[in-house]
């Protein structure tokens, strides 16, 4: 029971303390505050970075073209074959007829194009395999083994486009993004720690009789020191209250645009939806670490305990 | 109940020695004065007791625990057993004499209740008990010494230290508080005065320990401040 009195005691301080000094308060939370918001940008630019690109991975394939004397169950036999490759993620059959049909659909207001089908005996289109490697990097191997296989002669085409240039330069841009944002995350995270530190700093020498008398008539270091460290995670509370109410507004707005600008629909989990809760939750983390570690400082330097 | 064996302690790096192989025996419920001329060790003395000094050499026991084992992290352990009371009276300024009081018990982890209970027991102890709601500068020098005397005995410590209590009051409340020192000391708590005041010493013939350049030049059992 005492424990549980001490500490609420120690929570009742901790806030009495930030209420009589609530201008110097404000200012470490509206600090805290921006950090965080700068901190919730990096992390939504930098999920969009990393969504782009695996997009675009994502849409890498390669395409075998089969000779139209190939039957089905042969594409299908070869699609069973290349299926062991270790490094297929998925291979999709699209029989000749389905071609055509979707060739069809796609052209269905195109009156030349329909015109001209209607004048071909046979289906022009062949069966195809769409295949994709687990990893950008497995292509130019994948491709060796399916021309080097006994299905050779049953291929007429193997269709690479080789985005690698393109997805490795857009790689670099990425991790150019995210080096950049480590380092404004950094910088804002010292200033955030030092305005912090400051306005503890400031409040323990306004309170220096108190604690005094403290150590006086024996408080624990720790019944001391408690009030700060609460003070110190409630700038960290506040601040990623504001900064996720300043955010959520923010991401509304821009999530059209975004989702427009990239070409795809954002993911459920991105924080424009659903990861927004994880978004909240780290800022607000951050927010009590960066609270919690001035406060440690400021109470080892100008408590002398 | 305090014992010192041999103890020595010296400032800046040794030159200037506060205390000089003091050894000085003191048992439950005594009442010691400690007398000397500013600068004679008594502050030292006291505050190698509340462990905010640690000696250069020599043991210090209470009630057979030996300081030195005691980690700066733990001493409040130590410090809640006894009771301090200091010429500059230390109270806080925007807290009424019964929160003084209170703030002491608070601290020291007292439930809410034991602490309602508790504080005008304290302040009728100390001769305030209807002083409770005055703020420290609502109160004369003896009564702010009271308070601190009520803050001091909040905790129920088995010692109470008073370094000059007495030093900034004109005789009359010197006396009191003296008075109030000695009706303590007969609840048994164990009471160390260090003062410079005679006139006060000899009147209670009570045991006088001389401090002199750090060293005990008299210890006696109903003695004089003979200096």
């Amino acid at each position: 029971m005492p424990t549980l009195i001490s500490l609420s005691r120690v929570i009742n301080y901790g806030l009495v303390n930030l209420w009589r000094h609530r201008l110097l308060s404000l200012t470490a939370v509206v600090v805290m505050g921006i950090s965080m918001s700068v901190l919730g940008l990096l992390l939504v630019v930098n999920q969009l970075a990393d969504l782009s690109s695996s997009t675009i991975k994502d849409r890498v394939d390669v395409s075998i073209f089969f000779t139209p004397e190939a039957t089905d169950d042969q594409v299908t036999e070869v699609k069973a074959e290349f299926e062991k490759f270790e490094e297929v993620k998925s291979i999709n059959f699209i029989s000749a007829e389905a071609a055509l049909e979707k060739f069809k659909q796609r052209h269905g207001n195109d009156p030349l194009i329909q015109a001209t089908l209607l004048e071909l005996e046979a289906n022009p289109l062949d069966s195809t395999l769409v295949v994709t490697a687990h990893d950008l990097g497995q292509y130019p191997l994948l491709i060796q083994k399916i021309e080097r296989s006994r299905f050779h002669p049953l291929i007429k085409e193997i269709n690479y486009e080789d985005n690698r240039a393109l997805i490795e330069r857009l790689d670099t841009i990425t991790q150019g993004i995210r080096n950049f944002g480590v380092l404004l995350a950094v910088i804002f995270g010292c200033t955030t720690v030092l305005v912090t530190f400051n306005t503890l700093k400031l409040t323990i020498f306004s309170r220096r009789e108190e604690i005094e008398i403290m150590r006086l008539v024996g408080a624990s270091n720790w019944y001391i020191r408690g009030p700060y460290l609460v003070e110190g995670t409630a700038y960290g509370i506040f601040g990623g209250v504001i900064s996720s109410s300043l955010i959520y507004p923010f991401l509304a707005f821009v999530e059209h645009g975004a989702s427009n600008f990239f070409g795809f629909r954002l993911p459920q989990a991105s924080f424009f939806h659903e990861g927004f809760w994880l978004l909240i939750i780290i800022q607000i983390g951050v927010g009590i670490g960066l609270g919690v570690i001035s406060s440690v400082i400021a109470t080892r330097r100008h408590l002398q305990i | 109940m305090i014992v010192f064996q041999k103890i020595t302690k010296t400032f800046k790096s040794g030159q200037v020695v506060a205390l000089k192989n003091v050894s000085l025996e003191i048992s439950q419920g005594e009442f010691l004065s400690l007398v000397g001329k500013s600068g004679a060790g008594k502050s030292t003395l006291l505050a190698l007791i509340t462990l905010e000094e640690r000696p250069d050499s020599g043991r210090i026991l209470i009630e057979g625990q030996d300081l030195s084992a005691i980690k700066p992290a733990d001493s409040f352990y130590l410090r809640r057993k006894i009771g301090v009371v200091y010429q500059d009276i230390k109270l806080l300024p925007r807290r009424t004499a019964a929160e003084n009081v209170a703030f002491a018990m608070e601290v020291s982890g007292l439930p809410d209740a034991a602490i309602i209970a508790d504080v005008p027991k304290i302040l009728d102890l100390v001769g305030l008990k209807t002083r409770g709601g005055a703020f420290p500068n609502e109160l004369s020098g003896g009564e702010k010494q009271r308070v601190a005397i009520a803050r001091a005995l909040a905790h129920k410590p088995a010692l109470l230290i008073a370094d000059e209590p007495t030093g900034n009051l004109d005789d009359q409340n010197a006396l009191e508080i003296l008075q109030l020192l000695l009706k303590i000391n007969e609840f048994g708590t164990t009471v160390i005065l260090a003062t410079h005041a005679a006139a006060l010493v000899n009147k209670i013939k009570r045991r006088v320990v001389t401090l002199e350049q750090g060293e005990i030049t008299y210890d006696q059992k109903r003695g004089r401040y003979l200096i």
